[in-house]
């Protein structure tokens, strides 16, 4: 339940780009800036109801390795 | 032209405990346009006298601000992401279509003087609450006051979401130093951004709802709700004006403090009547210069100083060492309460002026006349801390004690 896998993280980034982010993709090289993130980040929420810190976004910069650092985030609560 | 390789002016440490005055009073001297390299490649070109810096600040057409503000705001010449929406990173003609909602809902007569009321009360509750005696970290307890009634009036907030605002917006500008960030500064840059950013978002969207435009982010907000303003660039230039407000003056009443403290023969000329706040505002605005420099770029070639700067390269306009320009100062590195004809430049020039300048004037004029009839004084007990930074020169300790006005003369 602490888990947000990288599939649901390209459906938010989706949603707010307005267009597909793969799950290995740099979002970052991809368009995404902080209000991306913002929204994303409330998107996010809204599914899982889990509020991920920003700078989670930033150091993990693809959507697969975000849902690891959110994972190992989780984990070492 | 003289180039620095692994210039001093990068460095935070340099700024908190060397003499960046002195430095720049020699670049001023021999060598006023000059290069500063570091060795991961950046480099900027330093303007340091006061016509060069003038002259910097109204070519707005040739030196971009779109490229980020502050040295290393944008890594290479790229674009700030926010550049042509947030106010400080935009170029004409955005930057005028922005201005000027902000500037009429935010800084007109009639705010100025809701703010300049909220700001006396705050102040004079909190020295209301001190007494002969006591011993207190300044810079904490008393400087948030001033831009927390500023917050409260265009925002629109109580005094609790101001304060978290403030805590936020501190993070982010002082990131580097440990007395706001901690051990990991980039992360907790990122997430005070973010939170800043979450909680101007809540407060539009709110605000769009209640209708009421009475205030500059209500008035932004109706503009975002009837849709002659997009919702991020209502975000962006609320983030904007949070930073630029919160994270100038608390500084800079802190510099004021510590210099009335080292100056009491200049003071007890503004607490005897002879020299009006007014006046000795506009001193202690150029002694302090809090905003160091300002970074623009080029976008074409440049000339300024005899010299010419080629295109796309980085120039930083240094504030503080213009505001101590002996072609332009009578004895600039005197602090004269009374100085006659002051050109201060503190908050630049031209058409990017703050355009919170009217606003942060009161402020520190505001809080001089409290402190002018306050019948006790700040003294200053302990060698103050400054802040870790090359662009706010401000300070992160300045522990003082009350004591009686009649003590000190005052």
């Amino acid at each position: 339940m602490t888990q947000i896998s990288p599939e649901a993280i390209t459906e938010c980034l989706s949603t707010v780009l307005d267009r597909e982010v793969d799950t290995d993709a740099d979002i970052f090289t991809a368009g995404v800036d902080s209000l991306a993130v913002l929204r994303c980040r409330a998107l996010l929420k809204e599914r899982t109801g889990i509020k991920v810190p920003g700078h989670v976004f930033f150091e993990g910069r693809t959507p697969v390795r975000i849902a690891e650092l959110i994972g190992a985030e989780h984990a070492g609560r | 032209m003289l180039v620095v390789e692994d210039s001093p002016l990068y460095s935070p440490e340099f700024f908190a405990d060397d003499d960046p005055w002195a430095y720049l009073a020699a670049l001023r001297e021999n060598d006023p346009v000059s290069v500063h390299r570091r060795d991961d490649g950046y480099e900027f070109y330093a303007l340091t006298r006061y016509a060069d810096v003038y002259a910097a600040y109204v070519d707005h057409q040739r030196l971009s601000s779109a490229y980020g503000t502050m040295i290393d705001g944008s890594y290479l010449p790229q674009k700030d992401s926010a550049s042509g929406r947030m106010l400080i990173v935009s170029d004409q003609p955005e930057h005028s279509a922005i201005r000027k909602p902000i500037k009429t809902s935010g800084f007109s007569r009639d705010m100025l003087g809701r703010v300049g009321r909220t700001v006396r009360r705050n102040i004079r509750g909190a020295l209301d609450g001190l007494s002969v005696g006591d011993r207190l970290d300044f810079s904490k307890v008393i400087a948030p006051e001033l831009p927390k009634g500023v917050l409260e009036v265009l925002f629109g907030i109580g005094a609790e979401d101001a304060n978290h605002l403030l805590e936020a917006t501190r993070t982010m500008i002082g990131y580097r130093d440990q007395a706001y960030a901690g051990a990991r500064p980039l992360d907790a840059l990122v997430d005070a951004q973010l939170d800043v950013l979450e909680f101007i978002d809540e407060l539009i969207v709110k605000r769009a709802v209640d209708g009421s435009a009475e205030d500059m982010i209500g008035f932004l907000a109706q503009c975002v709700a009837e849709g002659t303003m997009p919702r991020d660039v209502a975000v962006l230039n609320g983030l904007n004006v949070a930073v630029g407000g919160n994270e100038t003056t608390p500084h800079t009443a802190s510099l004021t403090v510590h210099t009335i403290d080292q100056e009491r023969d200049e003071w007890r000329k503004v607490t005897s009547g002879e020299v009006g706040p007014d006046v000795a505002t506009q001193e202690f605005l150029r002694w302090t210069s809090t905003n160091s420099y300002v970074q623009r770029l080029t976008v074409e070639d440049f000339e300024v100083g005899g010299h010419t700067i080629p295109a796309n390269s980085f120039v930083a306009l240094w504030n503080m060492s213009a505001n101590r320009d002996s072609q332009v100062f009578d004895d600039p590195d005197t602090f004269r309460i009374d100085r006659p004809e002051n050109k201060q430049i503190a908050f630049g020039a031209g058409v990017h002026r703050c355009v919170g300048a009217p606003v942060a004037t009161l402020e520190i004029q505001t809080f001089i006349e409290e402190l002018a009839d306050w019948d006790k004084a700040f003294a200053v007990i302990d060698p103050p801390r400054r802040l870790h930074s090359n662009f706010m020169l401000g300070l992160t300790e300045l522990e003082v004690e009350v004591v009686d006005a009649k003590e000190l003369g005052t």
